[in-house]
């Protein structure tokens, strides 16, 4: 009995440490969510209320949209030839090559471009945003905005957002069609395809809901993007550091979340 | 003569961290109250609390006799209009050029259309010292001096009724910043406004206080008129001003 006591003694304050440090992760990951959530509460309020920024709006349409275009469409043209070629690989073991055509469609619309558009865009403008408004905290400009009766909720995450909400599904929707076209590239001139029958085949498998599955998840990974660039910025710490510490936190989390969103999504659609 | 600002017993910790611990401070409408004191003790987080942009733990802080702790996001955007801060760094919108810079919480905070509201920019830049070719320049073009004296204009732009200096002279040559020094006297006299600056700088304390408060770990530890600095019989106050190692400050940084 005391032989087990005496045990009990010297492993219980290591065992306590162990139980402390575990809780302690816990117990800051649910502050963390919780923190998130009232942000994303916040904003979502803001944005159904007036005073609106629309000029800032418009920019963001221009920052996060167009200047977005040429790294979305790169992205999308050489994943489709890249798809055409290692599907042909594939593919003609069995004699299936007329599948290739289906296959980049599909993957494309579905997965590839939403996926990797909101990749690409989480580190050009969730970086940014985290960057920008982390420094404005930094050097107390978002206390100025306070001061001077403007909330800058309403003057740096609102049009953020809904710009990233909003153009995320047109960058895709590019995407979509400059992919297709990187694979027919591909097949009619490397593979040696007829031009016809690999956009008939195209066309054949093409259904309304891949394409709009693929818009809604657009939207959901841009609205994703940009509340984690805002929510590290806002809430940035102190100097060069903190600003970093909140740029790489924005893009981390940010694609993780479209990773885990993106395959609930699919759930969701085609399940 | 009313208070137009009152603290009552204030206090704010940030962790185990107590940063204000009790502190009590009232401000006479149109005086000028300096806060002196070294880095680290609450000065910054005091100014903030009265402003609300940190929620303060516990106390009460009166405006015009009217409690402000705890007011819903309406009121205190319309709190918020009889304010105008003078930020350390500037705090100037860098995306934005000077002019709008100044007229921001004309357009924003007053609904002025822009015409309007950058003609009073303007107005309000001279009034600094500066000229209308200044106005298109962006603040990152600016020198230190000139950006503190920008972000003087847009504190007192929209005729506050209440403005606030945190450390307007730090970073600037001694000549520098006797003349921001010049500019806030002449700036909160003509609008009548009440104001307080936190400071270290004893030179700009004398020159813009009408009444001096020390403030030291959290609390109030002396005020009075500046008159009476020197001869406040507190052993804090003579160490501080006089700037000496040796005395009761004795390296709180470490706490």
């Amino acid at each position: 009995m005391n032989e087990a006591v005496k045990k009990f003694a010297e492993i219980a304050p290591p065992l306590q440490k162990l139980c402390q440090a575990i809780g302690m992760s816990i117990l800051g990951m649910f502050g963390a969510i919780g923190r998130l959530s009232f942000f994303m509460g916040d904003a979502l309020r803001h944005c159904i209320t007036p005073p609106f920024f629309f000029r800032h709006l418009l920019r963001q349409f221009m920052d996060i949209g167009y200047y977005s275009l040429p790294v979305v469409g790169m992205t999308a043209l050489f994943t489709g030839m890249v798809l055409a070629l290692q599907s042909y690989t594939g593919f003609s073991r069995f004699n299936a090559e007329s599948a290739i055509a289906s296959v980049v469609v599909l993957s494309i619309t579905r997965e590839l471009a939403p996926v990797l558009a909101g990749l690409m865009v989480a580190g050009r403008v969730g970086a940014s945003i985290a960057a920008e408004i982390g420094t404005m905290r930094v050097t107390e400009q978002i206390d100025a905005l306070t001061t001077l009766s403007v909330s800058p909720m309403k003057y740096l995450v609102v049009p953020r957002v809904l710009a990233g909400t909003i153009m995320l599904p047109l960058l895709v929707l590019i995407g979509d069609i400059i992919g297709v076209y990187g694979g027919y590239i591909v097949s009619t001139h490397v593979l040696g395809f007829s031009a016809g029958s690999y956009l008939s085949q195209t066309w054949d498998v093409l259904e309304r809901m891949d394409v709009i599955s693929g818009l809604i998840k657009a939207s959901a990974f841009g609205f994703i993007v940009t509340l984690m660039g805002c929510y590290h910025g806002y809430n940035s710490g102190r100097g060069a550091q903190g600003v970093g510490a909140a740029t790489t936190n924005a893009v981390v989390t940010a694609s993780i979340l479209i990773l885990i969103f993106n395959f609930i999504l699919t759930q969701v659609f085609f399940s | 003569m009313t208070h137009k600002i009152e603290l009552k017993n204030v206090t704010k910790s940030f962790g185990s961290k107590k940063v204000l611990q009790g502190v009590d401070l009232s401000v006479e409408r149109g005086s000028s109250m300096v806060i002196i004191g070294g880095s680290g003790t609450g000065k910054s987080v005091m100014l903030k609390c009265v402003l609300g942009l940190i929620q303060a733990d516990s106390g009460s802080i009166l405006i015009d006799g009217e409690e402000t702790i705890g007011l819903n996001q309406h009121r205190r955007d319309d709190l918020m209009r009889k304010f105008g801060m003078l930020f350390q760094g500037g705090a100037l919108f860098d995306s934005l050029p000077v002019w709008h810079n100044v007229a921001f919480g004309l357009i924003h905070g007053k609904n002025l259309d822009k015409d309007n509201a950058k003609k009073i920019a303007l107005e309000k830049l001279d009034a600094v010292g500066l000229t209308t070719s200044v106005g298109n320049l962006y603040p990152a073009e600016l020198s230190g001096g000139m950006q503190k004296r920008v972000s003087l204009a847009r504190a007192i732009a929209t005729s506050p009724e209440i403005i606030f200096f945190d450390e307007p002279t730090t970073g600037l040559d001694p000549i520098m910043a006797d003349v921001i020094n010049d500019l806030i006297v002449k700036c909160v006299k003509e609008l009548g406004a009440t104001a307080m600056t936190i400071t270290h700088d004893m030179a700009s304390a004398r020159k813009i206080a009408d009444h001096v408060a020390m403030i030291h770990q959290g609390k109030i530890i002396w005020t009075g008129a500046i008159t009476g600095l020197d001869n406040s019989g507190n052993p804090y106050v003579d160490q501080f001003i006089h700037g000496r190692a040796d005395g009761p400050i004795t390296d709180t940084l470490a706490a």
